[in-house]
């Protein structure tokens, strides 16, 4: 493992210039260009806030649901986006992996870390969204970093693992927006984690995911520490999906050049 | 240290597309069920590279030659390590720069500058050391005008330039080459072969796959004939190059369809036969291998079955791919006196300081009476000429072309030179 991070590091050039390339091919690909990262969950949030603003209820504790919902989207859309632009990246990359070698998982790790930028961007919109608002800033901040970097691990694990299938099967580049989207519904993104019953609390937080948002709105939202039963689980999870999903893509990397 | 090692290397291909998932999901059940050391049955599988061992050492020029479909592709493609072998292991040591299948590792969207600076970062370039070759790589090319366009729109001879100008440049320590010479123009395959004897001084190691047999001889030092998976022939050019024919060319004659329009190898009334044609070095012993200039001697054995008059025999001399290159006839030449011919005997012709540069060639021997082929017979041979060991590698063709030289414009000095060309 250590060794394919290293040589990964070696190839550092090689994953700037790919990155780079990514973002510039995402932003062509829409008309609108920067302007979309910002829109897209803009208008998601203006649809959201009325539903639940005005007809359905829920306990967002005293916190505006646009700021409620955002403040969840963000990092979710880091993940959907990483996962969408990263899984078809082998297959459609196809002409440079079968004619000369690099770690093939510069293609995915390039798109997670575009995404990455889109999510810092968006960001910063979300903090003039919170001056907006008179949100307080409070030092639980600080663990802002950490909570990222641990979705990235969790990001990364599952972008490599799910890639590298799609090489094989094809038809799982139809199957993953479906997952994707399924699996919103089973994080609290929507509606806050309180709505989930006692009993099944524990159960739910299997979801890595809903340990991360959890602790990116009680930091965020409500100047608290995250709650570390349920971020501990999260972080337990990622770290294993990052090592399980790179081990797995680097042992079936090679079959890659023969199968595409 | 060896350059390149390659131990007991097979490699396996599957056959047919890849299942969906939803295919896989059926057949488990009946796969689960299946109890098999191998899971693979043989008739999806194809074995490219059978228990394949070599060592190539450092400043060597490898040529790799043998028929499609024999290895020498999948040999590149594991020495750049696109793929692994399915069993043996492979070592190259050093920065490996490859042009496999014409492709360069060029992503078709991106512009031909984008690709060089992405083919610069994947052999291990830092930009600022691309920044500094860039020009020089786009001059090799000739691609001045066109660096800013999508590499799709190129053209294979554009791309084989970049390609190979962007290998080249990069200063690998091994060059693997896969036939992207044919693509381009004559001046283009000088310029790579003339850019190649620079890596060979250089004391690169580079290995070369062609079927133009011309440039495998002139370059390389040592060649590798690979058919149906499996080594056939080690060692010196020459002598591989002219096993390859020959087994190439039983294959040919046992085939006794021919395409349409295909002129046979062999024809004519048959009045008068060659049973046997040998080519002999100067000291009468049998030759495959000649030096440039030598006097090589034919000798045709015929078989007349009735009086045959007036009688000629021809020899033409062909490259490997046919091309006509020169004859004599024994009608128009002095000979020992020879008008008609009956019953059997030998005819010896022979070709005096040979002027034919390194190459793999061919002859075409006929009997004829008045015009008429009474046995014309293609493709004998071939004999080989070998490379010149005190010239430089030649780039002027087949011919060896003699000439004398003088200095004209000044009166004191009078330098008549006469020099084989």
């Amino acid at each position: 493992m250590v060794s394919h991070i290293k040589e990964l590091v070696s190839y550092r050039e090689l994953l700037w210039i790919w990155t780079v390339r990514t973002i510039k091919v995402k932003y062509k690909q829409s008309l609108l260009g920067v302007a979309w990262a910002i829109l897209q969950p803009l208008s998601t949030t203006i649809l959201f806030a009325v539903i639940f603003s005005r007809f359905v209820r829920v306990d967002t504790g005293g916190v505006p649901y646009p700021i409620f919902y955002y403040s969840a989207l963000l990092p979710w859309t880091f993940l959907s986006t990483s996962i969408s632009f990263a899984v078809p990246s082998m297959v459609s990359n196809m002409k440079l992996v079968t004619k000369i070698y690099f770690p093939r998982e510069i293609l995915p790790v390039a798109a997670v870390i575009a995404s990455l930028v889109d999510f810092l961007f968006a960001s910063i919109i979300f903090a003039g969204m919170m001056i907006l608002y008179r949100m307080p800033v409070t030092p639980g901040m600080l663990l802002l970093p950490l909570v990222i970097a641990i979705q990235i691990l969790l990001t990364l694990g599952i972008v490599l693992a799910a890639s590298a299938v799609n090489v094989f099967y094809r038809d799982v580049r139809f199957l993953v927006p479906l997952g994707v989207q399924l699996w919103l519904y089973l994080t609290p993104i929507i509606y806050p984690v309180s709505l989930v019953p006692e009993q099944w609390r524990m159960l739910y937080m299997l979801n890595p995911m809903a340990g991360l948002i959890d602790a990116y709105r009680r930091i965020v939202l409500q100047g608290q520490l995250p709650q570390w039963n349920y971020l501990g689980l999260a972080v337990l999870i990622s770290i294993l999906t990052f090592f399980a999903g790179y081990r797995y893509f680097k042992h079936v990397e090679w079959q890659f050049a023969d199968i595409i | 240290m060896a350059a390149i090692q390659f131990e007991n290397v097979s490699k396996r291909y599957r056959l047919g597309s890849r299942s969906s998932l939803r295919e896989t999901l059926y057949s488990l059940p009946s796969r689960l069920l299946q109890r098999s050391g191998e899971t693979q049955d043989d008739s999806r599988c194809l074995w490219a590279l059978k228990d394949v061992s070599f060592e190539v050492q450092q400043g060597e020029v490898l040529g790799i030659i043998g028929p499609n479909g024999a290895g020498k592709t999948t040999t590149l493609k594991l020495l750049s390590r696109v793929t692994v072998p399915t069993r043996g292991r492979t070592k190259v040591r050093g920065r490996t720069s490859a042009l496999i299948e014409l492709g360069a590792g060029f992503h078709p969207d991106l512009t031909g500058r984008e690709n060089v600076y992405l083919n610069g970062a994947i052999l291990g370039l830092k930009r600022k050391e691309i920044d500094a070759r860039f020009d020089g790589i786009v001059d090799f090319a000739e691609l001045e005008r066109f660096i800013d366009t999508p590499v799709k729109r190129y053209s294979s001879g554009m791309y084989a330039r970049l390609g190979f100008s962007v290998a080249a440049f990069t200063d690998p320590d091994v060059l693997l080459v896969d036939e992207v010479l044919s693509v381009g123009d004559i001046l283009f395959q000088q310029k790579c072969l003339k850019k190649i004897d620079e890596f060979k001084s250089q004391s690169k190691t580079i290995v070369f796959v062609s079927h133009n047999m011309g440039s495998i001889q002139r370059i390389c030092s040592r060649v590798i004939w690979l058919d149906g998976g499996e080594i056939q022939a080690d060692g010196n050019p020459g002598e591989v190059v002219s096993r390859y024919f020959k087994r190439q060319l039983s294959k040919r004659r046992t085939a006794s369809q021919l395409a349409e329009g295909e002129v046979p190898i062999r024809y004519g009334t048959g009045d008068a036969e060659i049973q046997d044609v040998r080519i002999l070095n100067q000291d009468g012993q049998a030759g495959e291998a000649f030096e440039v200039g030598e006097d090589v001697c034919i000798q045709i054995d015929y078989q007349a079955h009735r009086r045959i008059a007036p009688v000629n025999f021809r020899i033409v001399v062909t490259n490997d791919e046919g091309l006509k290159l020169g004859g004599v006839d024994f009608f128009t030449e002095d000979y020992a006196g020879l008008e008609s011919l009956q019953g059997s005997g030998t005819v010896q012709c022979t070709l005096q300081s040979m002027a034919l540069r390194s190459g793999a060639y061919f002859l075409i021997v006929v009997i004829e009476e008045e015009g008429i082929a009474l046995d014309r017979q293609g493709m004998v041979g071939p004999f080989v000429v070998k490379e010149d060991r005190y010239r430089k590698p030649d780039r002027y063709g087949f011919i060896k072309l003699r000439g004398t030289w003088s200095v004209c414009s000044s009166p004191s000095i009078d330098n008549s030179l006469s020099v084989g060309g």
